[in-house]
């Protein structure tokens, strides 16, 4: 083989496919250790204390968690595929501003929502003081704190998701589903439970899983309705119980629940796949009638629960009683440079990996799913696997220090921000990878090779045709994984070295505490900060839809 | 420049796809790699590039040697251009920008003015300001062709460069590109499967099978001359009747006896396979009779597939003025021009 060129016609001028391969399975190596770690963790079972979560802790959260997805799944599908719907097949007023705005709730975190629902909702709060003064004490008001309170939050908060894929599906398959199906003689609602949704299951069922990683990952929001879930059990392990290796056992049940949800909705999608083809123009429906303002009010309806409101109340909260202190100021200087530093990271990561997968091999490919799977993996899960590791790569290089020093150093690597930056690494990295892979995807083996053949070769190549074409997608990876890392909440307290307080980690004191007007200036920070990337990313899909 | 390929070896792993390959093209000539997919085509033209490296053999462009066994020059330095089936074309560059991309180390405006005359030699003055995506295919294609020969390359490598275009498309730009390599006079080898492609573009056209050239000639000697019954049955369309060869003019086939010079090998006597083209057979009254099997109309002609008396299928290519039906019977005679004969079995 020359060194020069690879005998592959696929490989490139970088064509050293061994060195990245093993690139590659360096990158999967904390997600695949986490993994099993997790796994290997009930062979070493802390027997008294899981005996007491076996009989006192599982059974109550296995139950809570999985009424709470179902919940969570069938009324975040309810309200995404029918919006996706009107919107996507309907004219009525505003249809065109909803198509869009129906995203927003995207740059609100679940706790976010959680806390506003219960500051604005319970005894003390506004609308329950209103109401009494009106029409009495002794007025019903339905329970806030409840299942059915947060299952109807967290909809709230994850519907955009089914929406912008069911929506999608409606808008590129729909129209023609629809033609189909009255060609052959359905009515247009027969049309949509018999041709259209069947069409669009593909997409719906991607969204659906989305919402169930999320429920299934959730710590805020089960945090601030004191709801017990695994994450919060796994919490409390942790931080209250101390125990590492119960913790460890209860992420292998979560994880269980993870694998189960993939293989249901492996099964639920079946041999489907997702076929695009756009039939442009034709079939969208004015409204007219009674049907208009029905479309127009349950749209409204939905986007001022999930964002105007909380949006409002945050305002009014920070307005009232935000401080702009300095330890305001000493979270927000944190939150920002930690979002930075980890976007800058993982987005080099996802580079390397996404030219480690295009000039390596067929195992690698293995690696890069491995490494691009942990955005499956729950933060806390994430959280105790890396701690584990990195407590065993302390050890080992303490005693390996001792024994050839003969001195006992004492240095502790858990509890730093290394811990911290590698598990933002691996749950993150996927959202990463793939905003430069879908950029990678432009520069093509011919690109490179008619390049070449034009005298533009090695680090020209570079300068004059990947970077201009990666850095939209570069920039993406950016945007993406700093509003990621700034929202996350359960790797950030379970990791952070000791009085490292983020925006998040604020959220999370003030609300255990119930002190929800402090809470709403940092998380107002949030939300506003994670509006930049749905709005960008919105305009441009948008656009795409639009020009094509 | 000239372009000469000397004894190229090349395989993937265990895989031998070139075997001995030899090749020369005058400066100028535009030379043709004619094959069905797999006989190693492409593989030549990317070791010509320099895309892929040499077993054994060597390649010399203007007497230079570009590759031979552990040596070969990066495809960034050989001044070679090439065209892609897929124009490969920089999305993020205008059409002017893209031609301009292999201009480095001229002032601005010259690459400018290179870049707008090579635009205008293809046909594509004023598109220049164009994003890729807003042309149509075959306008990619063009800027793709003149993005090549910009720099002035040494050669130009052009791989099933219309393989993404529609049928009508591909003749019209295969003529113009002809005309535009002719003009610019640069030496060319083209990949195609398409003999039509080939018949229109080339001066020369080499025959590939198995990672060897089984023959080297001009478009007319291809069709009417091939060496062998891979050539023949590859090339054109036609049928192999089975005959037996009467004298050093006459070969007697399907029951009658026609005339043409029989090469020396063969002998009174032996039992030889002829080619018959769909124009070999004509209709005549004297002629035998023929049943038509089936017909495709081809605009001024009708390509029929006859069965003769003795059950045996030959193609005639006739006046569209025949229209015979399918099931209908006419004369006709074997008529070659010329005959073109292969042992029986055996080439």
């Amino acid at each position: 083989m020359s060194g020069v060129v690879g005998s592959l016609p696929r490989s490139g001028y970088l064509a050293e496919s061994r060195y990245w391969s093993a690139i590659a399975f360096l990158v999967a190596l904390p997600t695949l250790a986490s993994l099993i770690i997790v796994v290997l963790s009930l062979l070493h079972p802390d027997t008294e204390i899981l005996g007491h979560l076996l009989r006192h802790v599982l059974p109550r959260v296995t139950v809570n968690t999985i009424l709470l997805v179902a919940g969570v799944a069938m009324l975040a599908g309810l309200i995404g595929v029918g919006l996706g719907w009107l919107t996507a097949m309907y004219h009525f007023p505003g249809s065109r501003f909803f198509s869009w705005a129906l995203l927003l709730p995207m740059a609100m975190p679940g706790y976010v929502m959680a806390f506003v629902a219960i500051g604005f909702l319970e005894y003390s709060g506004p609308v329950q003081t209103l109401l009494r003064s009106w029409a009495g004490a002794e007025v019903w008001f339905p329970p806030i704190r409840s299942r059915g309170g947060i299952i109807v939050v967290m909809a709230l908060a994850l519907y955009p998701y089914i929406y912008l894929l069911a929506r999608n599906a409606f808008l590129t398959q729909g129209r023609q589903a629809l033609e189909v199906g009255q060609s052959l003689g359905l009515t247009r609602r027969q049309g949509f439970f018999r041709v259209a949704l069947p069409m669009a299951r593909p997409w719906i069922a991607g969204g659906l899983m989305l919402v169930v990683m999320e429920t299934l990952a959730d710590f805020g929001t089960v945090s601030v309705f004191n709801y017990d879930t695994f994450t919060t059990a796994i919490y409390q392990s942790w931080f209250s119980l101390f125990s590492i290796s119960s913790a460890l056992q209860l992420a292998f049940f979560l994880l269980l629940l993870v694998f189960v949800a993939v293989a249901l909705e492996y099964r639920w999608r079946g041999r489907t796949a997702y076929i695009t083809s756009l039939s442009p123009g034709a079939g969208v429906v004015t409204l007219t009638g009674a049907g208009r303002w029905v479309a127009f009010g349950s749209a409204l309806l939905v986007l001022l629960l999930a964002f105007v409101l909380p949006c409002l109340q945050l305002l009014a909260w920070s307005i009232r009683n935000g401080q702009i202190d300095a330890r305001f100021l000493d979270s927000g200087l944190r939150t920002l440079s930690l979002a930075t530093i980890s976007a800058l990271m993982i987005a080099a990561v996802a580079i390397i990996l996404v030219y480690a997968l295009r000039n390596a091999g067929n195992v690698a490919r293995l690696a890069g799913r491995i490494a691009t799977l942990g955005y499956a993996l729950p933060g806390t899960v994430l959280a105790v696997g890396i701690y584990t590791q990195i407590s065993g790569l302390n050890g080992f290089l303490n005693s390996s220090l001792e024994s050839l020093t003969g001195a006992s150093p004492k240095f502790f690597l858990q509890g730093t921000v290394l811990a911290m930056l590698l598990a933002y690494l691996v749950r993150f990295l996927a959202v990463a990878y793939q905003a430069v892979d879908a950029a990678m995807q432009r520069v093509t083996v011919r690109i490179d090779e008619s390049a070449r053949s034009l005298g533009v070769g090695g680090w020209q190549l570079l300068r004059r045709v990947h970077v201009p074409l990666l850095r939209g997608g570069l920039l993406t990876a950016l945007l993406l994984v700093f509003v990621d890392v700034m929202k996350e909440m359960p790797i950030t307290l379970m990791t952070r070295p000791f009085g490292w307080d983020t925006f998040a980690v604020r959220v999370y004191e003030m609300t255990a505490e119930g002190q929800w007007e402090q809470a709403a200036l940092p998380a107002l920070s949030i939300v506003l900060t994670g509006l930049i990337p749905v709005i960008i990313l919105t305009r441009a899909s948008s656009h795409a839809v639009a020009t094509r | 420049m000239q372009l000469q390929l000397d004894n190229l070896f090349h395989s993937y792993g265990s895989q031998a796809v070139l075997r001995g390959l030899n090749l020369q093209l005058e400066s100028g000539e535009i030379g043709c790699l004619l094959g069905p997919s797999g006989c190693g085509k492409t593989t030549a033209l990317r070791c010509v590039a320099g895309f892929e490296s040499l077993d054994s053999g060597e390649i010399k462009v203007g007497g230079v040697s570009l590759s031979r066994k552990g040596f070969t020059e990066p495809p960034e330095r050989r001044q070679i251009g090439m065209v892609f089936q897929e124009a490969a074309l920089l999305p993020h560059l205008t059409a002017s920008d893209n031609v301009a991309f292999g201009l480095q180390g001229l002032p601005v405006a010259e690459r400018r003015a290179r870049a707008e005359e090579n635009l205008a030699m293809v046909g594509l003055a004023g598109v220049g300001e164009h994003y890729p995506h807003e042309l149509s295919g075959g306008q990619q294609q063009r800027v793709a062709l003149a993005r090549a020969l910009a720099p002035h390359p040494r050669l130009i490598l052009l791989d099933e460069p219309f393989a993404n275009l529609d049928v009508s498309l591909r003749q019209r730009l295969g003529r113009e590109v002809r005309d535009i390599l002719k003009s610019a006079g640069v030496t060319t080898l083209l990949v195609t499967h398409d003999q039509y492609e080939a018949f229109m573009l080339a001066d020369t056209i080499g025959v590939m099978r198995n990672g060897v050239i089984a023959q080297w000639g001009t478009p007319h000697e291809i069709y009417h001359h091939p060496v062998n019954r891979d050539v023949a049955a590859f090339v054109g369309r036609g049928v192999f009747l089975e005959g037996v060869v009467r004298s050093a003019d006459t070969v007697e086939v399907a029951g009658v006896v026609v005339h043409g010079e029989v090469a020396a090998q063969h002998h009174a006597g032996d039992t030889v396979d002829i080619l018959l083209r769909p124009d070999d057979v004509i209709e005549d009254a004297e002629g035998q009779v023929a049943t038509v099997k089936r017909r495709a109309f081809r605009g001024a002609t009708i390509v029929y597939t006859l069965s003769l008396h003795n059950g045996e299928a030959v193609y005639a290519s006739l006046s569209a003025e025949t229209d015979y039906p399918e099931g209908a019977s006419l004369r006709v005679r074997i008529a070659p021009a010329h005959l073109v004969l292969f042992g029986g079995g055996a080439v």
